[in-house]
């Protein structure tokens, strides 16, 4: 009698058990990527979701083509910023209060101080899910700096990649 | 006869946890989106030039530098010791022994960061350890290291300290020495597979 007792305490345990853990599991969920690290590998070296200074330019002149997104801190972005643009720093990409926004369907441009930062948001962003995302081909500091058009981007069509030495000629004169 | 009741109810509810438990698309996705922003925000694995010339210097057995460029890039130059494992191939099995390891620190490296922040990115997702990126990649290299700037006279003591450092770290790089070690094909050691940590010391 007594162990039938045990045994039936014991399944019951085990059961909430399974319970509890099913219920974590699903609740955890939230901000799991939708992409894998494989699927993404493969966007990020066919790099199309870079844009152009010479695009945004010309959508500056139709607005209401992009909407283009200042990561830069507040402060940052109070001193300046790209006409038209929304600021949601870095850290604060995932807030719920940002949903709505990429959940549009406008087309949005990435940048920051750095288009590494950019890269990198674009990249969580893009794997949690979200489209129409684009970055920036550039800082904002090459950006205020360059009025001419574009010039050219090396191998990779990257701007922060563009080798800005010629590395073993450089070592040949040493 | 109750123990074995007791043992068939315990298998009975493990395997129905086993079998609730919710199928992954891919096992292998390790960090969630909030958790890599948090990594990210950190910085704590940017390695700057000054602090690899140091490592370099020092010859610290315990760092592999990884060149994520193309192996055109590659073949016209690399840091002394690199390997090459071009961001195309870097989730191939043929390199896993390679990133995913616990026995050095590996540091990615390409021209700017962007490269080299893509890999640290997707290696970490998986849930790899001990990959760093060298900031500002081999243009900051070359402007800090093997160009370093002249500072002004007026500049403080440190400016200069911080010059002296790095003009000799220059010729380190660029002197005869450095050519030499890059005549004799750099010789891999062999990378350990990635195994249960166990416990070091005790009699043996």
């Amino acid at each position: 009698m007594k162990h039938i007792y045990i045994i039936s305490l014991g399944g019951l345990i085990l059961l909430m058990g399974m319970f509890f853990i099913v219920v974590t599991i699903q609740s955890n969920n939230h901000f799991k990527f939708k992409k894998t690290a494989r699927e993404m590998l493969l966007d990020v070296t066919t790099p199309d979701h870079y844009i152009s200074f010479d695009q945004v330019r010309e959508s500056l002149n139709s607005p209401g083509k992009y909407k283009l997104i200042d990561l830069r801190t507040p402060k940052e972005f109070v001193g300046s910023h790209i006409e038209g643009a929304i600021n949601i720093p870095f850290d604060r990409i995932l807030d719920e209060a940002h949903e709505p926004i990429f959940k549009e369907d406008l087309p949005k441009i990435l940048y920051g101080e750095s288009p590494v930062t950019a890269n990198a948001a674009w990249m969580v962003l893009t794997q949690y899910g979200y489209e129409n995302l684009s970055v920036l081909n550039g800082g904002i500091s090459a950006w205020m700096n360059s009025s001419k058009s574009e010039d050219t981007l090396g191998n990779t069509g990257i701007r922060d990649e563009i080798s800005n030495f010629d590395y073993a000629e450089l070592l040949d004169d040493n | 006869m109750n123990t074995r009741i007791i043992i068939s109810i315990i298998m009975i509810s493990l395997g129905s946890i086993a079998a609730m438990l919710p199928k992954t698309k891919n096992s292998s996705i390790q960090l969630k989106a909030d958790e890599l922003l948090r990594e990210m925000k950190r910085q704590t694995y940017v390695i700057s030039a000054d602090e690899l010339a140091d490592l370099l210097i020092n010859q610290d057995p315990s760092i592999l530098l990884i060149d994520v460029r193309d192996s055109v890039d590659y073949a016209q130059y690399h840091l002394p010791g690199a390997i090459n494992i071009p961001l195309k191939e870097l989730l191939d099995p043929e390199w896993a022994p390679y990133v995913d390891q616990i026995s050095q620190k590996n540091i990615f490296y390409s021209n700017g960061t962007t490269l080299s922040s893509e890999a640290w990115i997707l290696t970490k997702q998986i849930g790899f350890r001990n990959n760093y990126i060298l900031g500002g990649g081999l243009n900051k290299w070359f402007s800090t290291i093997i160009k370093p700037e002249f500072p002004a006279t007026s500049a403080p003591s440190e400016t200069w300290a911080l010059y002296e450092t790095r003009k000799a770290a220059s010729q380190y790089f660029t002197g005869s020495k450095a050519a030499d070690k890059e005549e004799n094909a750099v010789i891999l050691p062999p990378i350990p597979r990635k195994k249960k940590t166990r416990v070091q010391g005790g009699c043996s």
